[in-house]
């Protein structure tokens, strides 16, 4: 378990807007400090739900501590931090690392910087991306950092910046620094990628082509695949609703109409599902770890601490399996 | 909704991503039609089965194509192609032919509508008033781009041109021009730091780009105007997707405050995929012999429930007075007409009983 998440310092979680991302990392994040790692979340966009998933309406740019006296956590000695980064940060931390904050003012106050970023696109990325580099290499790095993406197919040109910058030109300091994150990006004990998905058609195609862009492009390792919010079959609801139907008649009482229904929705709903999950696995044969749907219209942090518990239980037997390669 | 379904010359729909925008988008054009009215929809990111059974897929993006159908009015869907209808506006705008090439052949014009936020709902906006004016059309139906959000669309006329107006953009072709001669010390400065910063190769394609484009910023500053008013005029309404789940309403109650502060009230509430009603309240006890039925309907009726409490809540806490409807998740993903044809009554009958009641 511990070797799943020590497998690499940077754990990116991307997927289409809607997925459930946040919350996947979210429960990465708990289930990776359980296992004894000091877990560092990272929220890049400006209205990400990470910090609600803990009860904080907003993360700070500096460190959170969100392990709670989590009473696994805590005897398995890891830790669960979360913070914002924002590229406008990250640029003038950038600068000032570089003895340019003279420039950083100037470049922010002016707007200069978003003709540049519109120009260069992936700067802003770019900036981002370095500093969670940045924060792999300080001396008390965490061990795992896990980032929410930013929605795909944002999440593409995100992970592309750092080459696409470096294709487009770009010199001195920006170059150097689009070098540093491409490298950090194609070794896997750097960072790997878990894309993320819903068991539906868009959701599943885009993450299909994100997947082949990003290793075409970027080079980054995969992690497994997390289809989320699967409906979690009910034995034998098909054999009960079978009975049920060949006993209906219309006069039968409302309550065994509304069985019916209910029933026939959702083997539907389970049926279109296991379509899309087969397409999902025929097109893309990765290891998959699937999340179910919670009875739920909002998640508190004993359901995140329920999906770090399904995480990590099927983690275990990906590796039981010998699924996880030599990540572990 | 009936009202605007009605009388309204162009219908927004709103929302987070995945809730069903484009569903809804192409179910209240069905409406529309249904009304009497020569619609069009057009779609931004339709699911590919859903594309494929409207016909709106590969050449056709751009074009409109009508839909045939048991309506008094009549049907057109079109596909958004923002990079073929940001190409139309520099052709249009140019002042010849080679202007409008060179523009096109910049590389940073060619990355401009992934690079340069809003440009996707600009030409999404920019495709609505080409069509608004469209003789042929009397009500228009625009989807939004995923992942977008109120403001990207409202907002997105003045940031291009507050793009290519940029005072970087004035300094850098100052020299060239007699009045501006007296340059801007503080700029030039600024030009020579970012080169320090990206290198100087970038920073001539900016260059290259502010120049080619030259000339053009006046008829763009004119149509951004125009298309502006047109986004919020009154014959515009707003229609606000959303999911019954605790995320999506967070981002709707967004969106929602960032219209209002642009003094735009939201026509509708469309609130998306809730847990089907199976015709009952509540289960009171468990049958025994029958579990998993039991099991299946008290977990759909917690949900169902949990979903009415959030919608309640947040439409009390709602400025404004939008007409509230709902659409209960159909047993099969919306992928054809009919299935939009489905929705679409849903939408006209609570529409209509809203509108009787007011
Ligand atoms: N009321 C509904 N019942 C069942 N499926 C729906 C419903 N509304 C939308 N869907 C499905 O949900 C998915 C997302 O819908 P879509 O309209 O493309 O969302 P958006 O445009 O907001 O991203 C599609 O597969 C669509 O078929
Ligand atoms: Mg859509």
């Amino acid at each position: 378990m511990a070797a799943f998440f020590a497998a690499s310092h940077i754990l990116i979680v991307a997927g289409k807007g809607g997925v459930g991302k946040t919350t996947v990392g979210a429960s990465l994040g708990v289930a990776s400090a359980r296992s004894g790692l000091d877990t560092l979340l990272v929220e890049l966009e400006g209205h990400s739900t990470l910090g609600r998933s803990f009860g904080h309406e907003h993360l700070p740019y500096e460190d959170l501590d969100l392990t709670d006296d989590d009473p696994t956590t805590v005897e398995a000695g890891g830790r669960l931090r979360a913070r914002r980064i924002t590229p406008d940060d990250a640029l003038v931390d950038y600068l000032t690392g570089h003895g340019l904050q003279r420039i950083s003012g100037r470049l922010t106050e002016n707007g200069t910087i978003d003709v540049v970023a519109t120009a260069a696109p992936g700067i802003r990325d770019l900036l981002a991306l370095g500093k969670i580099r940045q924060i792999t290499a300080e001396t008390g790095a965490p061990d795992l950092i896990i980032v929410d993406a930013p929605a795909s197919g944002h999440a593409l040109t995100f992970l592309r910046a750092a080459t696409g910058l470096a294709e487009a030109g770009a010199e001195g300091p920006v170059k150097e620094q689009a070098d540093l994150v491409a490298a950090m990006l194609a070794d896997e004990r750097q960072a790997r990628v878990m894309l993320v998905t819903l068991p539906e058609e868009t959701p599943v195609s885009e993450l299909i082509e994100t997947a082949f862009s990003l290793e075409d492009d970027v080079g980054i390792a995969l992690a497994p695949l997390v289809v989320n919010s699967v409906t979690p079959s009910i034995p034998g609801l098909e054999s009960e609703l079978k009975a049920l139907d060949k006993s209906l008649k219309k006069k039968s009482p409302t309550l065994d109409h509304a069985r019916s229904r209910a029933a026939h929705h959702r083997l539907r709903q389970e049926a279109t599902q296991r379509s899309e999950i087969e397409r999902l696995t025929t097109e893309l044969p990765l290891p998959r770890i699937e999340l179910p749907r919670l009875v739920r219209a909002g998640l508190g942090r004993a359901d995140i601490s329920a999906l770090a518990d399904a995480l990590q239980s099927q983690i275990d037997e990906l590796d039981a399996r010998g699924l996880l390669g030599d990540e572990s | 909704m009936t009202s605007s379904i009605e009388s309204a010359d162009v219908i927004v729909c709103l929302g987070a991503g995945g809730v069903g925008k484009t569903t809804t988008a192409a179910a209240v054009g069905v409406a529309g039609a249904l009304a009497g009215r020569r619609t069009v929809v057009l779609t931004v990111d339709p699911a590919r089965r859903l594309a494929d059974a409207l016909g709106i897929r590969g050449d056709l993006a751009g074009d409109t194509h009508t839909i045939e159908g048991d309506w008094d009015g009549e049907l057109s869907v079109a596909m958004l192609d923002p990079g073929a209808t940001f190409d139309a506006l520099i052709h249009e705008h140019a002042a010849s032919p080679e202007q409008a090439e060179r523009v096109l052949e910049n590389r940073i014009y060619k990355n401009l509508t992934s690079s340069l936020g809003g440009t996707n709902e600009y030409m999404a906006a920019e495709k609505l008033r080409e069509l608004h004016l469209d003789d042929r059309f009397d009500l228009v139906v625009i989807d939004t781009p995923p992942a977008s959000h109120a403001i990207d669309l409202l907002d997105s006329p003045g940031r291009l041109t507050r793009f290519v107006d940029h005072r970087l953009y004035r300094s850098i072709l100052a020299p060239k021009k007699g009045i501006f001669r007296a340059v801007n010390a503080a700029t030039q400065l600024a030009v020579r730091m970012v080169s320090k910063v990206v290198g100087s190769d970038l920073l001539s394609d900016v260059i290259d780009f502010f120049a080619a484009f030259d000339g053009m910023d006046e008829g763009f500053r004119i149509r951004a105007d125009e298309v502006s008013k047109l986004l919020v005029a009154d014959s515009t309404a707003y229609v606000l997707v959303t999911a019954a789940r605790q995320t999506a309403l967070a981002e709707s109650a967004w969106m929602v405050e960032s219209l209002a502060e642009r003094s735009i009230a939201l026509e509708s509430l469309v609130v998306n995929r809730l847990t089907p009603d199976v015709g009952i309240g509540s289960l009171d006890t468990l049958d025994a012999d029958r579990p998993a039925l039991d099991r299946n309907l008290s977990e759909m009726l917690e949900m169902r429930t949990m979903e009415h409490d959030l919608i309640a809540q947040f439409v009390a806490d709602l400025k404004g007075d939008p007409a509230v409807i709902t659409v209960d998740e159909q047993d099969l993903p919306v992928a054809d007409l009919a299935g939009v044809i489905a929705v679409a009554s849903v939408i006209a009958e609570q529409a209509s009983v809203i509108a009787e009641q007011a």
